[in-house]
């Protein structure tokens, strides 16, 4: 797990420039979703086994299978990577487990909080 | 999304997994190119919406309220696949689920595994691009 904890950075990136009313409603589901997911406390933790095309139902799954074999196809340790709209991190670990530095966005604090805890990783930088 | 708080060229490879129709697409595209150093690579996978049968389903999601109009609007099309594909140097571009609205039905009947296997079957028989549920987009070497 050492590795995790140095491979990834947390970003936040809200633009309240741009947040539009529909924006807002995305952005309060998603943070309220990932609320009642810390209120939940220590079974995220038990969750974690749980990540990428595992989460969808198999009738779902082969688009997801696919996306994780191109990243590790493609994604190499020496990579800068940079995940957009990480959001609880369900699709996170098939990046961090490239050994790549991962940084993991997304408009929602909360939903970052779940992935740092999901992954085991420290929060470096807001 | 369409102010992303990073540099210009810092970084190898941008990924997304169904997060592309969360922003404006032309402001969201060209951020994604700007902060890809030259040769970078995008990899993501995300819904499509020209079936009528998932437009129909993510309409009553929309009228349910689990889904804003503007996520209907974001959702990527055929000529943003091309526009994002033409920023790269290559670009390979899968499509999914052209049957999957008849699948949880099917599953119900003989199980998840075997319906998911007639659903990839499915796939790899017909050409799905103008049916399909998902893509999974890979644009290698950003130009």
């Amino acid at each position: 797990m050492a590795s995790l904890r140095l491979g990834v950075r947390i970003f936040i990136s809200i633009s309240k420039k741009y947040m539009h009313s529909d924006k807002q409603t995305e952005y309060l589901r998603y943070d309220a979703r990932a609320q009642s997911l810390l209120a939940e406390g220590s079974s995220i933790a038990e969750a974690a086994p749980d990540f990428g095309s595992l989460t969808a139902l198999p009738i779902y799954r082969a688009p997801y299978n696919y996306y994780e074999q191109c990243i590790k196809r493609y994604i190499s340790k020496d990579h800068d990577v940079l995940e957009l709209g990480a959001g609880t991190g369900l699709h996170t670990y098939a990046l961090v487990q490239t050994g790549a530095r991962v940084v993991a966005s997304d408009i929602s604090a909360h939903s970052l909080d779940v992935l740092s805890r999901r992954l085991n990783v420290e929060r470096e930088r807001e | 999304m369409e102010a992303l708080p990073f540099g210009d060229n810092s970084f190898d490879v941008v990924t997304s997994a169904g997060s592309l129709s969360y922003g404006n697409p032309d402001m969201v595209d060209k951020e994604i190119k700007r902060v890809l150093r030259r040769g970078g690579i995008l990899i993501c996978v995300d819904s499509l919406n020209h079936n009528p049968i998932y437009r129909f389903n993510r309409l009553v999601h929309y009228l349910k309220g689990d889904r804003t109009k503007s996520t209907l609007f974001h959702m990527p099309t055929m000529e943003r696949i091309h526009s994002i594909s033409k920023g790269f140097k290559s670009a390979d571009v899968r499509y999914f689920g052209a049957v999957s609205y008849l699948m949880p039905i099917l599953a119900r009947i003989i199980g998840q595994s075997h319906a998911a296997c007639v659903s990839d079957a499915v796939d790899r028989l017909v050409n799905v691009r103008e049916a399909a549920f998902k893509f999974v987009l890979v644009g290698n070497g950003r130009l």
